[in-house]
C-alpha cells in the first residue's frame, strides 16, 4: 500500500551501529575482569591478556551474529513479516495521522 | 625551542570548564552551589527557549502557514518523520512530543556555545549529559518492562538472537552489559565529548590568538599567526553549528532507537 521512502522497513529498532562498540567494550571488560580475578586467585597473571583477547573474540562474534549472519536469512523474513502486519492496519492509521497533522 | 611566547602562555584545559558560582565560590570550595553557575542557568534558559520556540511557531496554526509557522513545522516534521516514524514505526506518534522536546532542548543548549556573551555549551559539563542519558535510560528500560514484563525484558536484553545454545551462556553477560551498561555511557559521553572538544578548541584559538597578537615577542611571524588563530577560531565556530545540530539529532535518533528496541516484539 503506502511505500516507505526510507531504506528498510520502519520500526525495526535495530539500527544502532554503536551496539557493535558496546559488544567489544563489554567483551573486553567482562572477560578481562574474569581473567584478572582468576589470575589473582591462581597466581597466573597472564590470564588477564588471555581474558581480554577471549572477550574481544566473543564481542566480535556477537557483532557478526547480529549484523552479518542474520543479514540474509532471518532479516528478510522479519521484514516480510513486518510488511504483512503493516498491510493490515498500520498504513491507514499512519496516513490518516499525517493528514490530520498537516492541517 | 623555549621561545618567550611559550613561556608566558597558559594553554586552556579541562579546568577552564569549572566555572565559579555566582556567589564567587570556586568549584572545590566549601559552599559551592552547582545550580547557581553559568551552565546551570544556561540549562534553565535552554528549556525556556526551546519551549518558547515551539510555542511561538505553533501558537496560531493556520492551514496556509506563515513563514514562522512553516519554519517550526518543518523542524518538527523532520524529527517526527525521519526520527519518530522511520525508527519507531507504526506506534510512533506518542513518542513524538518527547523526541521533539529532546531535540530542541539539546540543540539550544549546544548552540549556546557560539552565542556571544553566553558562549558555553551546557553539555560540555559531563554531569548534565549524564543526567540526560539517565532520563533516556530509565525511560527505555521502563518501556521494555511494561511492554514485556520484567522477566521478558530481562530475557530480551540478556539473550542475543541468532546464537546457538552452547554459546549463549558465554555471550549473555556481554549482551546484558552492552544493552544496559554501555548504552547510557556512550550516549552521554558522545554528547559531552563533542561539545567539550569543540568549546576547548574555540577557547584555545581565542586565548592563543589574543596572546600572540598582544603579548608575544621575539619573532615577526607571531602577530600574523595570532590573526590566523582568530580566523581558525571563527572557522571552528561555524563547524560548531554543524556539530551542535548533529549531536542533538544523534542523541534524539538513538533515544528513538532504544525505545523502538525496547518495544519490538522480537529482535
Amino acid at each position: 500500500m503506502t511505500k516507505q521512502a526510507s531504506p528498510g522497513p520502519p520500526g525495526q529498532g535495530d539500527q544502532d551501529p554503536w551496539a557493535a562498540f558496546g559488544y567489544l567494550v563489554a567483551g573486553v571488560a567482562f572477560y578481562g575482569f574474569i581473567g584478572w580475578a582468576l589470575g589473582r586467585w591462581l597466581h597466573m597473571a597472564y590470564l588477564v591478556p588471555i581474558g581480554i583477547v577471549v572477550g574481544m573474540l566473543f564481542g566480535m562474534y556477537l557483532v557478526f551474529a547480529r549484523y552479518v549472519f542474520r543479514g540474509d536469512g532471518t532479516s528478510d523474513a522479519d521484514s516480510a513479516a513486518t510488511k504483512d502486519k503493516d498491510d493490515g492496519s498500520a498504513p491507514e492509521r499512519r496516513g490518516r495521522d499525517h493528514r490530520g497533522e498537516k492541517k | 625551542m623555549s621561545s618567550p611566547a611559550a613561556a608566558g602562555f597558559t594553554a586552556p584545559g579541562p579546568i577552564d570548564f569549572f566555572l565559579p558560582d555566582f556567589l564567587g565560590h570556586k568549584w572545590d570550595q566549601h559552599g559551592y552551589i552547582p545550580v547557581l553557575t553559568k551552565p546551570g542557568m544556561l540549562l534553565l534558559l535552554g528549556a525556556v527557549l526551546a519551549f518558547f520556540f515551539l510555542w511561538y511557531t505553533s501558537r496560531r496554526g493556520e492551514v496556509v502557514p506563515s513563514k514562522r509557522q512553516f519554519f517550526g513545522e518543518s523542524a518538527y516534521g523532520f524529527i517526527r518523520d525521519s526520527v519518530g516514524r522511520d525508527v519507531i514505526g507504526p506506534d510512533f506518534l506518542r513518542w513524538v512530543p518527547l523526541l521533539v522536546s529532546l531535540f530542541f532542548f539539546i540543540i539550544v543548549n549546544n548552540l549556546f556555545g557560539i552565542v556571544p556573551f553566553l558562549q558555553f555549551p551546557t553539555f560540555s559539563r559531563v554531569n548534565y549529559a549524564y543526567g540526560l542519558a539517565a532520563l533516556v535510560w530509565i525511560l527505555y528500560n521502563a518501556v521494555g518492562m511494561v511492554t514485556k514484563g520484567p522477566l521478558g525484558y530481562l530475557k530480551q536484553v540478556t539473550v542475543p538472537s541468532g546464537v546457538p545454545w552452547y554459546l549463549i551462556w558465554l555471550v549473555a553477560p556481554l549482551e546484558f552489559l552492552s544493552n544496559v551498561i554501555v548504552r547510557p555511557i556512550t550516549l552521554s559521553l558522545r554528547l559531552f565529548a563533542n561539545m567539550f572538544a569543540g568549546h576547548l578548541l574555540i577557547v584555545l584559538f581565542s586565548t592563543g590568538g589574543a596572546y600572540l597578537l598582544l603579548h608575544a615577542t621575539g619573532s615577526p611571524v607571531l602577530k600574523p599567526a595570532g590573526v590566523l588563530a582568530y580566523v581558525m577560531g571563527i572557522a571552528i565556530g561555524f563547524l560548531e553549528i554543524v556539530v551542535a545540530t548533529l549531536q542533538a539529532y544523534v542523541f534524539t535518533l538513538l533515544t528513538a532507537s532504544y525505545i523502538a528496541g525496547a518495544q519490538a516484539a522480537e529482535h
